[in-house]
């Protein structure tokens, strides 16, 4: 087992560089660069100095190959923990992310937990009383929460919540809040406002996860152990919760790892609808205006949290998974 | 001495739409204390089926028409198991407690995300107020009894990490850790190999003395069940169709479909003589044969009411039964 | 006996002549809301499809005296309470006195019936077949009537004619960008399955990566790299490449465990041993093994592309107005004024929905009837 999550964890290193290169790729495929658009900018109010565009681009590096560019910022993150700088905020990048990430970060899990809360109860009991009519409500808002898109849920229920409450509940923070440095009244008031994101996040999820506990619990259900543990005299709800539960909630574990990336996906569009203080829209507006230091620094980043997650629920799974635990050692 | 379990006209029926199909039909027997019956038949002749509705296991959509099973517990009156409540408390003392069950697939019907010894302890802890450190030491003793090595090591173990025989033991360690007074074993060796069958069984019977427990061996091999029975009952298409002392049935069988069973053993089949196999298939639940259930595949087809007219049962000779129109 | 055997053999025959294609149709009718979903979804291409048509007015043609208009309804009680012709009843503006805002409200008493076949203004289906006739219209062309059955926007365009005309880029961007990632993935994987070894190991660690890391910031960025004001055509098929570079993993992983199932089956050694070559053994008999599975697994991932478009032009980095898709109309319903004014402008997400719900099931459908091994 335990050289099972060396390895896991060693292979977690050549992924990294991976997707670093990815992200600087990206970023780096719009034709032109900040300076374009700089000098676009120059250009319109008349007073284009070429010297000073061409005084930066030798700052940055512009004017060599890819893979320099690339290093020198790889080298950069790994020996300052510098991320590069943002032409539009003039700041670097590391001084102005690290809020944004870290409410990211926490709307996303705080999304994981509520998600699975409500989706295992509501999976457990539509197996147990499969084609009730229970059942079916559940499998019918199931399939709707999957087929609409989250920012579109976002818009509907900021709609709703306008509609009959009056109020714009849009934003993570109220306005006295927003711009105020951390104290237990903000984290209240953090608290306070994220339902509506945990909603539109959790929706989706919790819709596919319902349907994977139940299928899982359905099929472990036909299983003789089950009828072995009647047959011990464990009372019903002993029997389920026990046996094919305990069982079905092994696939169900290494399911946290495809829903991270689904989740800071669409943690990135909700954002931008909701206006959230969170890695969406400054994501948008970096990549609109190829600050892209910025860019590919959320670009990086949001992958890097993803892979985080993904790694420990591989790692969760082995300690839970006795068969898993023991065919890798 | 009084029956432990007695088995009267029980009907058991699965619902479809709009018509129920009979899966068992008027079986009845009894099991005493120290004693072993042996239910054989083929797959699809409801011997599980009667076996499990002993338990008040019977599948879902599964329903018990007909007839009673009467339980008589150490001290007071007698039990009525069809009357209870399923997955009730009072069915839920019995089960696991004074009447256990063993099934066909060890692998399939031990957790697999349990170790064997916490299966073993939940069981006991289910049935007697035990701390948890007393109920591993008893999980050990018992794995000790059913002849596992080093029991303390199995205790750690999951299923998987044992072979099918140690399963199988671990799996009758888990029926017996509570002393139950009846031991149900469906097809306990189907799944084990000849050598490891040959334990099992040896095992069983040995425990089934230490216990002094009645046993109710369910199997599709007469062979097994003749060794191991004092009682024999052959089931057919949810019939029981001949039943009686076991040298009393082995030596002269008194129906048809039980003779071609034991022709179709090396060991009962005259020497030199071709081993008989018996031909055609069981029919489908759905398409039972009119008259009597068995005459589309009977060597010994005796005219038309056969084909017309369902046999009752006759007596044959004393304790001796046998549902067929040559005996009438 | 003998008569009886033959009898049951011939019967065996038939069985495994009736193909996996036709037992797998007869298993997919079981699926009800599958065939429902079926119907479904060939209705929306035919929308899609005469869009031209089926539009009651060009889907930008402005319309400066409906600004923002609500939805007509269509009635068939008349002011005076009698059952009559269905009709719809004009829109009147009214401006609001405190915020001058523009609203409309119908007239009872005057009213135009509606008609199917209605004669319009000339238009050309397609770009090149002139025609007058549409499919739904007032029946009196003249300055008041309208029918505007889901509201207009805010140049006053009529919304259902918008969603019709975009259903054509958000429906079949979810084909071609299937189709793209098909090749690829049908490659890859199949490259992945048939090889193993060190291909396999690459294609599947590549997989394993992408899948593992979060499609909108990346699609975002991608996105973000298509130039503007290109002929909407290009953005068109770069954005379905973008989709692509990322979407064809599902349906690689899909094809690789079918190679490697199959490459074990006893009729691909059988092929083997009588000499066939390699390409004549992927080609003849491992493709039609496999083909009813794929077709089910592509089912599934065409909504994921049309969700992927849809988001990708919400955010303004897909296609670009003057184009028309989903995501493109769903734009306009960005900010929490427009919907508290015109919450039909949320309707093309209504029509996202439907088809994504509906590819859904016939997708479970198809892979129900696909599994050769499943309930017949």
């Amino acid at each position: 087992m335990t050289g099972y999550i060396v390895r896991r964890i060693l292979w977690f290193i050549p992924t990294l560089l991976a997707v670093s290169l990815v992200s600087f790729a990206i970023i780096q495929l719009p034709p032109g660069d900040y300076l374009t658009v700089l000098e676009s900018q120059m250009g319109a109010e008349g007073d284009y100095n070429p010297e000073v565009v061409a005084r930066l681009r030798e700052r940055f590096g512009f004017d060599q190959p890819f893979m320099v560019q690339y290093g020198k910022w790889m080298w950069a993150m790994l020996a300052h923990g510098d991320l590069g700088y943002s032409f539009e905020w003039r700041v670097p990048v590391s001084s102005l992310i690290g809020e944004y990430l870290a409410l990211t970060v926490i709307v996303t899990a705080a999304t994981l937990i509520a998600t699975w809360l409500i989706a295992l109860p509501i999976g457990i009991y539509s197996a147990v009383r499969p084609y009730s009519i229970f059942d079916y409500i559940a499998t019918i808002l199931g399939f709707i929460g999957k087929a609409t898109p989250n920012f579109l849920l976002a818009l509907v229920l900021m709609w709703w919540a306008f509609d009959t409450f009056g109020a714009d509940v849009s934003g993570l923070f109220s306005p006295e809040y927003a711009n105020a440095p951390w104290s237990w009244a903000k984290v209240r008031d953090l608290i306070a406002h994220m339902w509506l994101p945990l909603i539109v996040l959790g929706t989706s999820g919790a819709a596919s996860l319902i349907r994977q506990m139940r299928a899982n619990v359905l099929d472990e259900l036909q299983k003789p152990y089950v009828e072995a543990a009647r047959a011990q005299g464990l009372p019903e709800w002993k029997v389920i919760l026990r046996y094919p539960v305990r069982v079905a909630l092994n696939p169900f574990l290494s399911t946290i790892g495809s829903s991270i990336p689904e989740l800071f996906s669409g943690a990135v569009t909700t954002a931008i609808v909701l206006n959230l203080p969170m890695a969406g829209p400054m994501l948008l507006r970096a990549l609109v205006s190829q600050d892209m230091y910025l860019a590919g620094s959320f670009i990086f980043l949001l992958s890097v949290f993803t892979l985080i997650g993904t790694l420990i629920s591989d790692i969760l799974l082995t300690l839970v998974d006795p068969r898993i635990r023991f065919e890798e050692s | 001495m009084k029956d432990l379990i007695r088995v009267d006209e029980l009907s058991i029926g699965f619902g479809l739409k709009n018509w129920v199909i009979p899966a068992v039909e008027g079986v009845s027997f009894s099991v005493k204390p120290g004693e072993t019956l042996g239910i054989v038949g083929e797959s699809g002749s409801g011997k599980s089926l009667s076996a499990r509705a002993i338990l008040g296991l019977v599948p879902p959509g599964g329903l018990i028409t007909s007839g009673s099973i009467s339980y008589q517990p150490e001290s007071g009156d007698a039990v009525d198991i069809t009357s209870l409540p399923k997955n009730g408390r009072a069915i839920r003392k019995l089960r696991g407690a004074e009447i256990a069950m063993i099934f066909q697939e060890p692998m399939a019907s031990l957790s697999p995300v349990h170790t064997i010894g916490n299966q073993i302890v939940t069981t006991l802890r289910q049935h007697a107020d035990l701390s948890a450190a007393a109920a591993l030491s008893r999980a050990i003793e018992l794995l000790d009894q059913v002849g596992m090595a080093s029991p303390a090591i199995i205790a750690g173990q999951y299923a998987h990490q044992l072979s099918g025989g140690m399963r199988q033991r671990a799996m009758i360690a888990m029926a017996l850790s509570c002393s139950p007074r009846l031991l149900v074993c469906d097809e306990p060796t189907t799944a084990l190999d000849a050598t490891t069958e040959a334990q099992v069984v040896e095992l069983l019977m040995k425990l089934q003395q230490d216990f002094n427990m009645g046993m109710i061996f369910i199997s599709h091999n007469i062979g097994l069940v003749s060794e191991i029975a004092d009682r024999v009952m052959v089931m057919y298409l949810g019939q029981s169709i001949e039943s009686g002392a076991t040298e009393h049935v082995l030596k002269s069988p008194a129906h048809p479909y039980t003779r071609a069973l034991l022709n179709a053993l090396p060991a009962f089949a005259e020497a030199g003589a071709e081993l008989a196999t018996l031909q055609g298939a069981v029919p489908d639940l759905t398409a039972r044969p009119t008259g009597c259930s068995f005459h589309p595949r009977c060597a010994e087809f005796a005219g038309p009411q056969c084909e017309t007219e369902r046999p009752a049962i006759q007596v044959v000779t004393n304790q001796h039964l046998a549902r067929c129109h040559l005996h009438e | 006996m003998s008569n009886a055997l033959s009898h049951e053999s011939a019967a065996l025959k038939a069985y495994a002549e009736a193909s996996g294609w036709r037992l797998g149709w007869a298993k997919f009718r079981r699926h009800k809301l599958a065939v429902v979903s079926l119907y479904i979804v060939g209705l929306l291409y035919l929308l899609a499809i005469f869009a031209e048509f089926f539009s009651p007015y060009d889907y930008s043609d402005i319309n400066r005296r409906h600004v923002l208009a609500p939805p007509q309804a269509v009635y068939v009680v008349d002011a005076s309470g009698q059952f009559t012709w269905p009709h719809v009843r004009a829109l009147k503006g009214q401006r609001d006195p405190v915020t001058r805002r523009l609203n409309y409200i119908e007239d009872p008493e005057n009213t135009f019936p509606v008609r199917l076949f209605a004669p319009s203004k000339p238009y050309k289906m397609w770009g090149f077949i002139p025609l007058e006739t549409r499919f739904i219209g007032v029946s009196t062309p003249n300055r008041q009537a309208s029918i505007f059955l889901l509201g207009t926007d805010s140049l006053g365009r009529d919304v259902l004619s918008r969603i019709f005309h975009g259903a054509r880029i958000s429906l079949s961007i979810g084909l071609v960008g299937v189709a793209l990632s098909f090749v690829i993935g049908i490659i890859l994987g199949g490259m992945s399955g048939y090889f193993g070894g060190w291909v396999d190991t690459i294609v599947q660690r590549t997989i394993d990566l992408l899948q593992s890391l979060p499609t909108i910031p990346l699609w975002m960025g991608l996105a973000a790299a298509v130039p503007p004001g290109q002929d909407p055509l290009v953005t068109y098929f770069m954005i379905t490449v973008i989709l692509s570079i990322i979407g064809w993993t599902g349906i690689a992983r899909v094809v690789r465990g079918r190679f490697l199932a199959l490459r074990e089956e006893d009729f691909v050694l059988a092929a083997r041993f009588s000499g066939a070559s390699e390409m004549r053994i992927i080609l003849r008999h491992m493709v039609p093994s496999f083909a009813s599975h794929i077709i089910a697994s592509l089912t599934l991932s065409i909504p994921e592309m049309i969700l992927a478009e849809t988001a990708l032009s919400f955010l303004g980095l897909g296609l670009q107005p003057p184009a028309v898709s989903w995501g493109v109309l769903l734009k306009d319903a960005q900010s929490l004024q427009v919907i508290s004014q015109a919450p039909w402008l949320l309707v093309p997400g209504l029509a996202v929905v439907i088809t994504v719900l509906a590819f859904n099931f016939l997708g479970d459908g198809l892979r129900d009837a696909s599994d050769p091994y499943g309930k017949v």
